[in-house]
């Protein structure tokens, strides 16, 4: 399991690429890129958006290895609830004007995710993100 | 992250290397800001060097895009390995930016 600090971002992403390397040095290059886009945006997501009140925050990932290239990303945090099933997409495939800077990481997670589930348990937001 | 830039003719050339993620993309955004000031005619960025593009690249792109198009600049970008070229396409950003193959595309058909 990785810790994330959203204080030291390149560090925590940092973390998580050498966790990858580890765990699947022999993965195809284009899924090792869709888990380290996936986690870089949901972490970034954290950073950016997240609302955790009081409390003090609490992230971690865990990185699971299925059958052949098939990896399982479970994110752990204590912000409010938010579910990114529920996130309006962006418009896409419209003009430079009307393209809107926000969104698109989770609209790429989504398109490359072969699923992905969500739950609130605990006072902890928990989303399992297959690749 | 090491950013390039160099001027081809009327054509200002950016070219960074690396990762255009969350830590990277505002050295770039930075940058174009301060290469813009000059008012070059034409900008192309110089995507063949970038190993990882995410989605905080991909909106210092569309901000440098804006930024040219304000400035009536014409603007591409070129290069982009497989999987970087699959994360723009499937934001929709080729339908709105200049995107080609090749540094030699891009010079022959931008302006």
């Amino acid at each position: 399991m990785i810790l994330i600090d959203l204080a030291d971002m390149e560090q925590s992403l940092l973390l998580v690429e050498q966790n990858l390397e580890a765990l699947a040095l022999d993965l195809d290059p284009k899924q090792h890129y869709k888990v380290a886009f996936v986690c870089e945006e949901m972490i970034t997501n954290l950073a950016r958006h997240a609302d955790f009140g009081e409390r003090k925050p609490d992230i971690s990932l865990k990185l699971d290895t299925l059958e052949q290239e098939t990896l399982l990303l479970t994110f752990k945090d204590n912000a409010q609830p938010f579910d990114l099933l529920d996130y309006p997409e962006p418009k896409i495939g419209g003009d430079l004007e009307e393209t809107a800077l926000g969104g698109l990481g989770i609209y790429l997670t989504k398109q490359y995710a072969k699923n992905i589930q969500y739950c609130y348990e605990n006072n902890y937001n928990i989303l399992k993100v297959l690749l | 992250m090491e950013i390039d830039h160099y001027n081809e003719g009327d054509i200002l050339i950016v070219a960074p290397s690396g990762k255009l993620d969350t830590t990277h993309a505002p050295d770039f955004s930075k940058l174009i800001k301060k290469l813009f000031e000059d008012k070059p005619k034409a900008c192309l960025i110089d995507l063949s060097n970038i190993t990882f593009l995410a989605s905080s690249g991909l909106q210092s792109i569309l901000a440098a895009a804006k930024n040219a198009k304000k400035e009536e600049m014409s603007f591409g970008v070129f290069g982009m390995q497989d999987m970087a070229y699959n994360v723009f396409t499937m934001s929709g950003f080729n339908q709105f930016i200049k995107t080609f193959d090749s540094k030699e595309d891009a010079l022959a058909n931008l302006l």
